[in-house]
């Protein structure tokens, strides 16, 4: 008996709409245009959670997967219209520029041209639940879909992952190459592609989160490892030597690879690691809190031999004659607590983030306001929050990441702040700042004029000058006077640019 | 120090010793109300088995009507069939005061009616049974191709859309027509 579901209220198409699995919306699309349209705006108004979309491009077929937070599921692919006799079970149907037909549960579309078709369904799909591709996966013939995906939409791959095929009886080596070179992703690389014994590789590769060579790791060599800029590696079939692994620690030990969490390393032949911990300098094993980690976990992982970091942090160190695994435990902070202040976007708003296990713990006195019980079991705050202050700072967040992330705009304030620094420090004493050189702020750069005294003269001038050229809060906190410049997140290079030019400037005319 | 260490540890059961007095409280005489849909056939409902309803749960709640005014006064549901009311009312009655296990099979299997019990189940807000059938409509595409599909939930070809399309613009052109044409017949 048909149910006419076009007829039923909205309420009801949404109630079953949603009860509908990823691949089955795909399906009801394909109905007509006015299905389409309305699976379409539903996505449009809400972005279902937590689904991530993966484009698969392998050999002779394609295929766009949603995964959920509980399944994976593929919704759509495309393959090349010489396979549509043997596979189609419903009689396929003739479309604009392709054929349609229905196997194995998914809708397929038949393309005489592959690249094509790839590109017809992903966009069909993107389009379709108003999500971008998440995770590429692909062998070396879909190296051509990181940039075509990286340019069509806004926010980058996350993930790249090279799977090996069969069918290619040589060595991909320039396809990893490309790969490695071009960076095309955000979070994560698996590679598991055939490499030949010759093939290098001599730039850096990260930050991001994960780095998974899978086989054909030989080619990793100890420059590499260090210039991989990852939280995660992991490395098969390697040919490092005890040595190499001696250097590499020696280098985490003086703050190399400072965001490395994990390195695992699987050899390929036989190591020898006798007398390996002689020169490991053992420190006693260090005092580890994670509440990712059971307590069995954490004893298991700290089984080993622990070794120190200058600055303090602990990692420990396993190793067998074909594995050598290396875990850091990076400080766990029980609670981080900041205010928005400028750089983070409009003061007022404080920014919290609480180790789990310490929630409870509060003292006895503490007001029902600042418990974090409270808030978490309430999932709610006492006071309204400052919806606009939020907002915004989503905003700077976001803005953060478009710039490629806290070390690019880490690295972006020690080029400004040492662009006036270097002045004020070559300025014989013209420029003075007070502040001991290891303590500088990278964030307010505060100096007097004419002296280590200030000539308040002098400065009345400078922010004369500097006001009209469009600078203006240069004047020094009250209780100290002389000059302060703030060069927050928000202030560019050019801008500090300007202040430079007008204090070489004015100093040019003074100290004549 | 001992005995404040008794004293704390005998409060600590008291608390659950009242609960299951509060839990079998209710000794309030259950009381009933009555609906009817097209077929003007009355049923009468406790008010526990409407309570699934948000629509009457909403509409009795504020009433206070005696058993007399509620038996005068049946609620009339012109818009539901008899027969689909029957097996709403059927629903409410099994789960009355129980919440429903997810996986309730416990409804009618009559397929064709499940069009109209979903009307009336949204019309009447019973959010358990709702979603319960609409768990039947999502079931009834499950592996099939988009032609089936088309067939099962009634979807229009896009030919038979624009087919639509054009016949509802032909209706209102002539609509619009006639009624220039009896404005211009007024003027005469």
């Amino acid at each position: 008996m048909p149910f006419p579901i076009l007829h039923t209220p909205f309420v009801v198409l949404s109630e079953i709409i949603s009860l509908l699995e990823p691949k089955e919306i795909v399906t009801v699309s394909f109905c007509s245009k006015k299905a389409r349209r309305l699976l379409k705006r539903r996505h449009q108004r809400r972005e279902p959670l937590g689904w991530r979309l993966y484009m698969i491009d392998y050999g002779y077929w394609a295929r766009v997967d949603i995964v959920t937070p509980h399944h994976s599921y593929p919704v759509l692919s495309a393959v090349h219209i010489s396979v549509a006799r043997y596979e189609s079970e419903h009689k396929s149907i003739q479309m604009n520029g392709y054929k349609r037909g229905f196997s194995c549960d998914i809708p397929v579309l038949y393309f005489e041209d592959r690249v094509m078709g790839s590109k017809m369904i992903v966009d069909y799909v993107t389009d379709l639940f108003n999500q971008d591709v998440y995770g590429l996966i692909m062998d070396r013939n879909g190296i051509w879909a990181i940039e075509w995906i990286n340019n069509r939409q806004e926010k980058m791959l996350n993930g790249l992952e090279l799977v090996e095929n069969d069918v290619y009886n040589c060595y991909g080596d320039a396809p990893l190459n490309y790969i490695l070179r071009n960076k095309g992703a955000t979070d994560y690389y698996k590679l598991r592609d055939k490499v030949s014994d010759n093939f290098r590789f001599d730039g850096k590769l990260g930050p991001a989160i994960q780095l998974s060579i899978h086989s054909n790791g030989h080619w990793v060599t100890l420059d590499n490892l260090k210039n991989f800029d990852f939280m995660r590696i992991e490395v098969e079939e390697s040919r490092l030597s005890v040595s190499d692994l001696h250097s590499f620690l020696e280098h985490w030990r003086s703050g190399g690879s400072r965001r490395l969490a994990y390195l695992q390393l699987v050899f390929e032949k036989d190591t020898d690691f006798e007398h390996f911990d002689e020169e490991l300098e053992l420190v006693e094993k260090p005092n580890v809190v994670d509440n990712r980690l059971s307590d069995e976990e954490i004893a298991n992982s700290l089984d080993g031999y622990s070794i120190q970091r200058d600055d303090g942090v602990k990692a420990t160190i396993h190793f067998g004659i074909r594995h050598f695994v290396l875990i850091v435990w990076h400080p766990t902070h029980g609670v981080v607590f900041g205010g928005a202040q400028k750089n983070l976007g409009a003061a007022g708003l404080t920014i919290v983030i609480v180790r789990k296990d310490l929630i409870g713990k509060q003292q006895a006195i503490t007001p029902a306001v600042f418990s974090y019980k409270e808030m978490i079991a309430n999932n709610s705050l006492y006071n309204t929050p400052p919806t606009g202050g939020i907002y915004t700072t989503n905003l700077v967040l976001k803005w953060i990441k478009s710039k490629s992330g806290l070390n690019a705009i880490y690295e972006l304030n020690l080029k400004k702040s040492g662009l006036i620094y270097g002045i004020i420090d070559n300025s014989n004493g013209f420029y003075h700042c007070a502040v001991d050189k290891r303590y500088r702020s990278i964030m307010n750069v505060c100096f007097r004029i004419g002296g280590a005294a200030g000539n308040e003269d002098l400065e009345a001038e400078f922010l004369k000058g500097a006001a009209e050229r469009n600078m203006i809060s240069l004047k020094g906190h009250r209780s100290v006077g002389g000059i302060r410049a703030s060069l927050y997140n928000a202030i560019t290079l050019e801008e500090t640019q300007v202040l430079a030019t007008w204090m070489n400037e004015f100093q040019k005319a003074h100290s004549a | 120090m001992s005995s404040t260490e008794q004293g704390t540890s005998s409060a600590a059961p008291a608390e659950p010793t009242t609960a299951p007095e509060s839990a079998a409280a209710p000794e309030v005489p259950e009381s009933f109300y009555y609906v009817h849909g097209k077929d003007k056939v009355v049923h009468k409902v406790s008010a526990g088995a409407l309570q699934h309803s948000a629509l009457i749960h909403g509409m009795i709640s504020n009433l206070g009507y005696t058993e007399e005014q509620a038996k005068a006064n049946p609620f009339p549901f012109e818009n539901i069939d008899g027969d689909i009311l029957q097996m709403v009312v059927d629903w409410c009655n099994q789960h009355k005061g129980k919440p429903t296990p997810p996986e309730d099979t416990n409804l009618p299997k009559q397929k064709e009616k499940l069009f109209d019990l979903v009307l009336a189940v949204n019309y009447l807000e019973i959010k358990e049974l709702l979603t319960y059938c609409c768990k039947q409509v999502a079931m009834m595409v499950k592996g099939k191709s988009p032609e089936e599909i088309r067939e099962i939930w009634m979807i229009p070809t896009d030919a038979e859309d624009e087919a639509a399309e054009k016949e509802a613009k032909k209706r209102a052109g002539k609509e619009a027509a006639g009624e220039t044409a009896a404005a211009a017949g007024d003027a005469k």
